[in-house]
């Protein structure tokens, strides 16, 4: 396997700026950070707390996560938006408050035989829209 | 003595993938029809991305997209690396959470019925989840939907069927975690929509679709738009723009329960 496995959930606040910084770390990272979450013991339809995205990513964006280094994430998007002809409208500050605020994890999302889940150990459960 | 007319003489019968395929191909002289024929159950017509030039390898590996293995080349998308579904043989797994593919828009404006095969392993009845849309089927017309399940408890799969009307049927007793070969039908101007489970019994609606041919739109693998996604695994998947017969029902089922023989 050439990828690495992550469930990363953001909160809600900090959505745009974890959507901009994923897309400019690679054209892959373009539609991260869409499903909303909500407290798992509340209404599903209820506007969304948290941003959930979750599967298989790039190590070199794995190993970038691991170092929680809000400098390294920043100068590392920065370069990857420019690569790309995206416009930087993220902050080392707000990379620092994006990483001080999310969950990033190797647990799936749902409960199996290894682990609760995420969202369960979360007490958030997915935002139920448009049915 | 070997008969010189030996169908079987260059290495035995057809596969039920080739006899698949051919059904594509609408039989002699016939046009060909829409539709798409997934196998998540080898890495070698799998992607890891959209882009289509990287081969899936192992277990854990994203499907960035599937090969199309009809005529037709409807080859499912999904750029976005963390929502492309994982490969786990014969499966492709589909998280629940964000996990989908979409094809460029398919032309169905030519017929109004259509059958969808698919093996499958669904993994929850938490709430509504959406394996197939053509597009929604409460405000769009000339649409199909399969959602497994159809709501929170419910252990089922519901086939919806529109023309300008929506109708659905309901195949119930599923408890996730659940494997079975899927068969969905519909005919808009019959009117019929129906549904069995394993080759079982079909359970058939006839009430009215209302008027027209499906649309040219884009299919969806696993929910609709940004929610409503399917959680559990596909591992054959066949969309075809007609009713299939008996017979070519046999082949395309017989082709998708290869991999998971759940068929009696």
């Amino acid at each position: 396997m050439s990828e690495a496995f992550r469930t990363m959930i953001v909160i809600a606040a900090h959505g745009a700026v974890a959507r901009a910084v994923a897309a400019a770390l690679s054209p892959a990272g373009h539609g991260m950070f869409i499903v909303g979450l909500v407290p798992a013991d509340g209404p599903a339809d209820a506007e969304p707390t948290h941003f959930i995205s979750t599967g298989a990513i790039d190590p070199q964006f794995a190993d970038l996560l691991a170092l929680n280094d809000a400098q390294a994430l920043f100068d590392a998007s920065v370069a990857g938006a420019a690569a790309q002809g995206l416009p930087v409208t993220w902050t080392v500050e707000d990379c620092a408050a994006l990483l001080a605020t999310s969950d990033v994890s190797q647990e799936q999302p749902y409960p199996n035989e290894a682990t609760s889940g995420a969202l369960a150990r979360l007490g958030l459960q997915i935002q139920q829209v448009g049915k | 003595m070997m008969s010189l007319i030996n169908p079987y003489r260059f290495g035995g019968p057809p596969s039920l993938e080739s006899q698949a395929l051919a059904i594509f191909a609408g039989g002699l002289g016939a046009g060909g029809l829409q539709g798409l024929m997934l196998d998540l159950s080898k890495a070698s017509s799998l992607y890891t991305d959209a882009a289509r030039t990287t081969l899936v390898s192992a277990a854990g590996d994203g499907i960035g997209s599937p090969s199309d293995l009809s005529p037709n080349g409807n080859h499912p998308t999904q750029a976005t690396a963390t929502a492309r579904p994982l490969w786990a043989s014969p499966y492709a797994n589909f998280d629940g959470v964000d996990d989908s593919w979409t094809t460029a828009a398919i032309d169905f404006t030519g017929t109004d019925s259509v059958t969808i095969v698919t093996a499958l392993r669904k993994a929850a009845d938490d709430a509504t989840r959406i394996l197939y849309s053509l597009g929604n089927v409460n405000t769009e017309v000339g649409t199909f939907e399969i959602w497994a399940p159809q709501a929170s408890g419910f252990n089922n799969i519901a086939s919806f069927a529109k023309g300008t009307t929506s109708r659905f049927v309901s195949n119930t007793g599923l408890v996730s975690p659940v494997t079975f070969i899927h068969t969905m039908q519909m005919d808009i101007s019959a009117p019929l929509v129906r549904a069995r489970v394993n080759g079982g019994a079909w359970v058939s609606s006839a009430l009215s679709q209302g008027t027209g041919n499906l649309g040219n739109r884009l299919l969806q693998i696993s929910g609709r738009g940004g929610g409503l996604m399917f959680s559990g695994g596909t591992c054959r998947q066949y969309v075809i723009g007609k009713i299939l017969s008996d017979a070519e029902l046999a082949i395309v089922e017989a082709w998708a329960n290869e991999p998971v023989l759940v068929l009696p």
